[in-house]
């Protein structure tokens, strides 16, 4: 190029510029081009275009893509992804596949928007031939979704090809063969055969693994299990849709027949676990023999084991609860019915021997037994009797046993024949009422003792166990003494208190009969006779009461008598000492302090047999108040002295007075004088030759006392006394602060005897002081030994005074 | 810059031949002997490969010196001092005027004339 010069190349840029341009037509030129000739017509109705719009095709040319699109993809194609996979608008494909559809002659079928040919499903049916030939039975549903297909289609399908590619039968959607029935039959019958217990037709097939079999045209397990059992292969029942083998039902039976054998009953409850399901009706049934009962039904032999029971019970003379006889679980009601026909009691009733009795429903009781039990019952209404007649004996302010209010179980634990509770509680407890036993149950106690300032209902009426009935207290108070002990023992011998009575003998009894009434029923059999014997016995001591009463009386009315000419004695030994006015009042203080109390607590003992006679009650009981009477405190007689009549309180109270503050026992005798008189008993003046008598005799007493003994300062008490009546012929009662005073008196007649007396006295002082020290000194030790060697002649001294006492000189006498 | 163009220009622009010569009007002999003569060259060339193509979007002529260029094109003018001078300095003396209407004028032109006609600063004659 660059030998051209530059004129040639400019001609070349014109020349190049000049010439003309190569002509071309892009896509669009030619699509409009086309366009165009659709437009005019040129190119006929047939023709279509892509989805790309750059293709061109007829629609000869589509329907044959189609067909060969829809084998390439095994037959079944949908027309959406036909149209992707052509490139031609769906419109058209449609078109397309319904026009070849049409002209197919059902070669080729649109179902759902898919293409489906033939072929295809020829194949779908030889498949469905394999699995029926693999399991036997094919669902169509089963085919359906499996192939994604609608039913009827596939109905259809497999309909069309029976008997030719598929070989089986068509029931109800369920494709079948021959054989896969005979398999389900034999495996139904396998399963009834192998069953031992009742089994659900149901469940039979579900543990087989066949719920569908039941759906299968032409099976019934209800139908092949009658061909079954009519062919002999089967034993065994079908009903209500279950299969009971009859192996299954002999065992049952068997189980039956060996618990009635081995039990000796079976209750009708567990017949239903037998497989008897009518329980009574099929038990009678089957054991014909056996008694049947409300519970169950019951072997012979266990009335045998229910006699030999009862025949060592009654033996043995005690008592047997059947229900622990008959078989467990029976009702209470079932026990007796077999105790009826007990040949053991019905022998003993037709006899009339009536060896046994039959409480409590369950219960036998041997009639020994009964006899043992009512004697001790008997006995604990006699021990009633007393305690509860010694308890109306007490004074109105002693107590009531346990009045803190015990519980009926430890009173009645109390009221034992050995030791009846109320005798008990009134030795123990004795300063507090004894009415408060009844009170105590509510937690009170009340005092008594305000009625006996009444005076005229001087009785001790106990209160009556409730405070409510007023009404009830009123017409207690107006009872008897009698009627009242009556009632209280009556209380210890209710029907609860008795009941645990004989739990108490017969411990094994608790809980024992139906409802645990046996001992209720014993206590209310024995009470009757228990009460009688009560009645018996309170007649029995009230009557016998009296007679020792009498007794008692006079020996109180002596022992006053004897103390009264004491006290006159004695105060006129007192009187001799008059001179002196501190040694006299000393030795009346002294004399009324003792002699005077004694003959206070006789008189008061008195008044209380007296009192106690009104209000008759026992001797013996009254007898062991007098004999502790010396011993009573103060507070007893107040009580008691509450209680009297009212002229004798008021001589017991003022003799009671002058007794505890009075130093005159001149008043003070004349004070218990009039309390005797108050009694009845008329006091006699001590004349000068009883009183002589009675010196003697106390001087002989003191002298034997005197000899035998070897204390000296005992020995001095004893002599000075002796002394005196050598020298005034005067008894008197010289207390030990008073022993000094009387010895110096004495001193002036005893001559040459007085200096060893008063010596005497004075070393019984020192030694009795050098005995009080901590320590014995030497001189404490000298005047024992000296003691010792006086000590006979203080005796001589003292007991020569004998023939002085029997010739007295003449002396002033007071009296 | 070189991004904006399409790439039918950048095969358009490739099959230019490619100028050697360093000179100009003012370099009267190495001018008129050789750089006037491979412009001419390369014009010619791109006017056929238009031709060929039936893209051919210009005309254009010189006096005797190449000194003066003028023609038409379909639609606008190009400058080219401002633009076009980083591509002219980065491919001297390679590019000459056959490249600057390839590169400078058409793309400018294809993008143009769509938007004056548009706005109806143009209109077509028909």
């Amino acid at each position: 190029m660059e030998d051209f010069s530059l004129e040639d190349l400019q001609a070349a840029l014109a020349s190049a510029q000049a010439q003309k341009s190569t002509i071309r037509l892009s896509e669009r030129n030619v699509v409009e081009l086309v366009s165009k000739l659709q437009q005019l017509g040129l190119l006929g109705d047939s023709l279509l275009h892509s989805t790309s719009g750059k293709e061109y095709l007829t629609v000869e040319h589509l329907r044959r893509e189609l067909l060969e699109a829809v084998e390439e993809a095994g037959g079944r194609e949908s027309l959406i992804e036909l149209a992707g996979q052509l490139g031609v608008d769906i419109v058209h494909c449609q078109q397309e596949a319904t026009a070849a559809v049409k002209e197919s002659r059902g070669a080729l079928l649109e179902v759902h928007g898919q293409l489906i040919t033939a072929s295809y499903l020829d194949g779908l049916a030889s498949e469905v031939q394999e699995s029926l030939q693999e399991m036997g039975c094919v669902r169509l549903g089963d085919v359906a979704r499996r192939f994604s297909l609608n039913t009827d289609l596939v109905t259809s399908t497999i309909t069309a090809r029976l008997g030719s590619s598929i070989h089986g039968k068509l029931d109800q959607q369920l494709l079948y063969t021959a054989a896969h029935m005979r398999r389900i039959k034999a495996r139904v019958r396998g399963a009834l055969a192998g069953a031992t217990f009742p089994i659900a037709a149901s469940t039979l097939l579900k543990e087989l693994g066949l719920e569908g079999a039941g759906a299968l045209p032409g099976f019934s397990i209800s139908s092949l299990v009658e061909e079954l059992l009519a062919e002999g292969q089967l034993r065994g029942s079908y009903k209500a849709s279950t299969w009971t083998p009859a192996i299954y039902q002999e065992a049952q039976q068997a189980a039956l027949h060996r618990t009635y054998n081995q039990d000796g009953y079976v209750r009708y409850e567990e017949a239903a676990s037998f497989g008897a399901a009518s329980g009574k009706a099929h038990l009678q049934a089957a054991f014909p023999e056996g008694i049947a009962l409300d519970a169950g039904i019951v072997s012979p032999s266990v009335i045998d084991h229910i006699d030999a029971g009862l025949d060592e019970a009654l033996s043995n003379s005690s008592w047997v609860d059947a229900s622990t006889l008959a078989p467990p679980l029976l009702l209470s009601s079932d026990v007796e019915q077999l105790l009826s026909r007990s040949a053991s009691l019905s022998k003993g009733q037709q006899a009339g021997t009536h060896a046994a009795v039959h409480l409590a429903g369950t219960c036998v009781v041997s009639s020994a037994l009964l006899d043992t039990l009512q004697g001790k019952a008997n006995a604990l209404a006699e021990e009633a009797a007393k305690s509860t007649q010694q308890m109306l004996l007490k004074p109105a302010g002693a107590s009531q046993p346990d009045a803190a209010g015990p519980s009926p179980a430890s009173r009645q634990r109390e009221c034992s024949p050995t030791t009846p509770p109320i005798a008990k509680a009134s030795k123990d407890v004795p300063d507090d009422d004894w009415e408060s036993d009844v009170k105590g149950k509510r937690g009170s106690k009340r005092k008594s003792g305000k009625k006996g300032g009444k005076g005229s209902n001087p009785s001790p009426s106990p209160e009556p166990p409730s405070a409510a009935s007023k009404s009830s207290t009123a017409a207690r108070s107006k009872q008897t003494p009698a009627q009242q002990a009556k009632d209280m023992a009556a209380k210890q011998l209710s029907l609860a208190a008795l009941q645990q009575q004989v739990l108490e003998w017969q411990p094994d009894m608790e809980a024992a009969g139906s409802e645990a009434q046996l001992a209720s029923e014993l206590a209310a059999r024995l009470r009757p006779a228990a009460l009688a014997e009560l009645d018996k016995a309170l007649s029995r001591l009230f009557a016998s009461g009296n007679e020792s009463r009498k007794q008692l009386k006079a020996q109180l009315l002596s022992k006053a008598e004897s103390e009264m000419q004491q006290l006159q004695m004695f105060g006129h030994g007192c009187d001799a000492c008059s001179a002196d006015e501190e040694l006299y009042t000393a030795l009346q203080r002294h004399l009324v302090r003792s002699t005077g109390q004694e003959l206070l607590d006789l008189l008061l003992s008195y008044h209380e047999a007296m009192y106690q006679d009104q209000m008759g009650m026992s001797a013996a009981t009254s007898k062991q108040e007098h004999e502790s009477s010396s011993s009573r405190p103060a507070a007893e007689w107040v009580q008691l002295i509450q209680q009297l009549p009212e002229d004798a309180s008021t001589a017991a109270a003022s003799a009671m007075q002058s007794v505890q503050s009075s130093s005159d026992w001149q008043a003070c005798s004349a004070q218990l004088e009039a309390l005797s008189e108050a009694a009845g008993l008329r006091a006699r003046k001590l004349d000068k030759k009883a009183e002589r008598s009675l010196v003697h005799l106390h001087c002989k007493a003191l002298q034997e006392q005197l000899q035998s003994e070897e204390n000296p300062p005992a020995a001095l008490s004893l002599a000075v006394p002796l002394l005196f009546i050598r020298v005034h012929h005067k008894a008197l009662l010289v207390p030990g602060r008073c022993l000094l005073g009387i010895c110096q008196r004495l001193s002036a007649s005893l001559d040459e005897h007085a200096t060893f007396l008063l010596e005497f006295h004075d070393l019984v002082v020192a030694s009795l002081k050098g005995q009080g020290a901590s320590t014995t000194t030497a001189s404490a030790g000298t005047c024992d030994e000296k003691l010792q060697q006086q000590l006979p002649r203080l005796k001589v001294l003292a007991a020569s005074s004998d023939s002085i006492v029997q010739q007295p000189p003449s002396i002033s006498n007071t009296l | 810059m070189a991004e904006s163009w399409d790439s039918g220009t950048k095969e358009a622009v490739k099959q230019i031949p490619l100028l050697t010569s360093i000179a100009g009007p003012r370099d009267k002999q190495e001018w008129q002997e050789k750089r006037l003569k491979q412009e001419l060259q390369s014009l010619i060339k791109y006017i056929q490969l238009n031709k060929q193509t039936d893209s051919d979007w210009f005309t254009i002529t010189s006096n005797k010196d190449g000194t003066h260029w003028s023609g038409k094109c379909w639609g606008g003018k190009i400058c080219l001092t401002v633009h076009f001078k980083p591509l002219w300095a980065k491919n001297s003396p390679h590019f000459g005027i056959a490249h600057a209407l390839c590169l400078g004028l058409a793309p400018w032109l294809a993008a143009e004339i769509p938007y004056m006609i548009g706005e109806g600063a143009i209109k077509v004659k028909s």
